[in-house]
């Protein structure tokens, strides 16, 4: 339990570090949605990353950031190659925010900052950390502003091809949201509003310790 | 350490205390506030056309909008400032946004989305930035804005504007207020535009739809001067966005040889007089420098009026009072420029002039009259049996009629292709078998109300087929 208030509060990248809000936002419209997409991006920080960091000490350092981001890319493109032929239904879900992961800042962040210094190991250590958050966070922003924007909870809608049985949950009564949280404008107050609330809930956490 | 040495005569004495001006804005907004009773409540309400509740509606309106501000704002100071809320809570006129809300919201407004409004006003537009005084957006205009973002088809709709009385009068007219009735017809003529609603007077004193305050040119401006006499208005700015909007609109008219009427029409209607005088004044969001306040008016009018042709939003007024908000900041920082070196003036004026000079260019070329074109995209003959498939721009999008023509009459018409929005009410008024019946004078024929656009496509369709068909025999 205590772990995972530190992943929420402490060591997240988009709650604490402001990264990777590109996608978060893009993609939080429905709960489905934000879990494809973190799915995603965890799986592609993980493989990137690994790479990275078993060739760190082949790679100059005057030429680290281009290196890094054709490891990203070219796994992203051979993701999106695999994704798209042999899972259609989150291809079609994604869509062009697929091949945007490349310019995730989260990756390039973690690749900069922990990969390209540390052991594989301890790189495997840190993506399951820094993935499991991202995950986290998306599906909060998505909670906020699917619940709100659209009054349906989506668990499984596109899914339900793969899996055989849809898991869509009307949480407010017909008539009662608010379209304006769909929007994009919506997503930045969602994320500003999750941002004051953990903030607010971080100093209280601190001023107990 | 700065050391603050006091002398004589650098100080500036003024009697107008905040409590001061927000009394005159009071009492500038009270024969507004009673004209949108006179006009919403009274005058359905004589007619026999509402209850009691219906006559006082306006002013519910206008209550709900004010307590539910003022409870809001104590709510906040309550949650988050939990021991002196009530000092706190003096000094802010929290009523000011939920007053201003209501009188720019139209009138079948439901007032849960009066009380949602202006929760989002003060908490998203004010208490948010920090309160009063701190706040960078109009916070009525950001509740507006979360309702017409929110809720397009309740706020943007003809139910909403109309209070049941203009209901019966403007009967043949589809559109929302006079305003947006222009974005439809693309060229401008008195006929068109001004003609449905009444005469140029009516956009004077009032008497069009619009949202509650926005309407009578006549009160605003008696408000302004009030206010301007009473020195509680920065008037620099309603002056030059005022100016400004009708040099350009006059421009436009002239390049198009639109009469004077134009001018007028594009300055009565909207909320442009209404967001001049009593949005873009507001104290906290606008400049408080005298150049930053003329940069600002003028911005504000070259806004206003590409948003208004370019975008064709009938927002225009209340985007271009926000977004100038943003740079509220920059105006006054570069204005304290201006104030010591009348040089740095240049810029802005050689941007000023620029923009006052391609932005009527580019707008007139954007004026060009659509005419609704009929083509015949097929035609089978079989003897005496004629069969075109026609279309025609609709509302929305073409529309695509099969007419089936037999010795000289229409026997059938069947609708092949629509994406009309109010289709169904040509259903309703079975509008085809009209057609069918009144076919020796169409011209007569008159449009389904409420889906005037829709069914002026078709009558055109029938006629041009019914042109080339005599034509060919």
């Amino acid at each position: 339990m205590k772990k995972i208030k530190d992943l929420i509060l402490k060591e997240n990248a988009i709650f604490n570090l402001a990264l990777g809000l590109c996608t978060s936002l893009a993609m939080s419209n429905k709960v489905e949605n934000a879990i494809i997409m973190g799915f995603l991006v965890f799986i592609i920080l993980l493989i990137s990353n690994v790479i990275i960091s078993l060739f760190r000490k082949l790679i100059p350092d005057n030429v680290k950031i281009p290196v890094y981001i054709l490891i990203i890319g070219t796994i992203v493109t051979i993701s999106e190659i695999l994704v798209q032929n042999y899972i259609p239904v989150f291809y079609k879900a994604v869509g062009i925010y697929l091949p945007l992961i490349v310019v995730n800042c989260i990756i390039l962040g973690r690749a900069l900052s922990h990969a390209s210094k540390n052991t594989v190991f301890s790189t495997i250590k840190d993506s399951f950390k820094i993935g499991i958050g991202y995950i986290i966070a998306i599906v909060m922003i998505a909670l906020v502003r699917e619940i709100l924007g659209a009054g349906t909870l989506t668990l499984m809608d596109s899914t339900s091809a793969l899996t055989g049985f849809r898991m869509v949950y009307q949480v407010l009564p017909k008539g009662f949201n608010l379209v304006f949280f769909q929007s994009p404008a919506g997503a930045f107050i969602a994320l500003g509003l999750l941002l004051a609330f953990l903030k607010t809930k971080k100093e209280e956490v601190d001023a107990n310790n | 350490m700065i050391k603050f040495i006091k002398e004589h005569g650098t100080y500036i004495k003024s009697n107008n205390t905040n409590s001061k001006i927000m009394r005159d804005v009071l009492i500038a907004l009270t024969p507004i506030v009673l004209f949108a009773f006179y006009k919403n409540g009274y005058i359905p309400y004589t007619k026999g056309l509402i209850s009691l509740y219906g006559l006082l509606y306006p002013l519910i309106m206008v209550l709900v909008a004010v307590v539910s501000s003022i409870f809001f704002e104590m709510s906040y100071y309550y949650v988050i400032h939990k021991r002196h809320f009530k000092e706190l809570f003096k000094t802010t006129y929290s009523f000011m946004p939920g007053l201003f809300l209501a009188l720019i919201l139209p009138i079948n407004t439901p007032l849960y989305l009066v009380v949602l409004g202006s929760f989002f006003a003060i908490i998203f537009g004010k208490m948010l930035y920090g309160g009063f005084g701190q706040n960078i957006f109009n916070p009525a205009l950001i509740g507006r804005l979360f309702l017409v973002v929110s809720f397009p088809l309740v706020m943007a709709s003809s139910s909403a504007y109309f209070n049941p009385f203009e209901r019966q009068t403007y009967d043949g007219i589809t559109s929302v207020t006079p305003l947006a009735n222009t974005f439809l017809n693309q060229g401008y003529t008195y006929d068109d535009v001004v003609r449905p609603y009444g005469s140029m007077l009516d956009f004077f004193f009032g008497n069009i739809p619009g949202s509650l305050g926005e309407i009578s040119a006549f009160l605003i401006l008696i408000g302004l001067a009030y206010l301007i006499f009473r020195k509680a208005v920065k008037w620099r700015i309603p002056l030059m966005y005022i100016l400004t909007s009708s040099i350009l609109l006059f421009s436009i008219a002239m390049f198009k040889d639109f009469d004077l009427s134009f001018v007028l029409f594009h300055l009565l209607s909207g909320g442009l007089l209404f967001g001049a005088a009593f949005m873009a004044t507001d104290p906290v969001t606008s400049p408080v420098n005298k150049w930053g306040q003329v940069l600002y008016g003028i911005f504000l009018g070259i806004l206003t009026i590409a948003l208004r042709f370019i975008m064709k939003s009938p927002e225009s007024v209340m985007i271009s009072i926000l977004t100038m908000n943003i740079f509220v900041y920059f105006i006054d920082q570069y204005a304290i420029k201006i104030n010591f070196n009348f040089n740095k003036i240049l810029k802005p004026i050689i941007a000023i002039w620029l923009l006052m000079i391609i932005l009527p260019l580019y707008i007139t070329t954007t004026f060009n009259k659509v005419e609704s074109k009929v083509t015949i995209i097929d035609k089978q003959i079989n003897s005496n049996v004629y069969v075109y498939r026609a279309s025609a721009r609709g509302y929305v999008d073409n529309i695509v009629l099969d007419i089936k023509i037999v010795e000289g009459t229409i026997e059938e018409i069947i609708i092949v292709e629509q994406k009309e929005s109010f289709i169904a009410r040509i259903e309703d008024a079975n509008y085809l078998n009209q057609i069918i019946q009144n076919q020796d004078n169409l011209k007569e024929l008159d449009a389904v109300s409420q889906a005037t656009y829709t069914s002026n496509a078709i009558k055109e369709i029938v006629m041009y087929v019914m042109e080339d068909y005599n034509n060919e025999r």
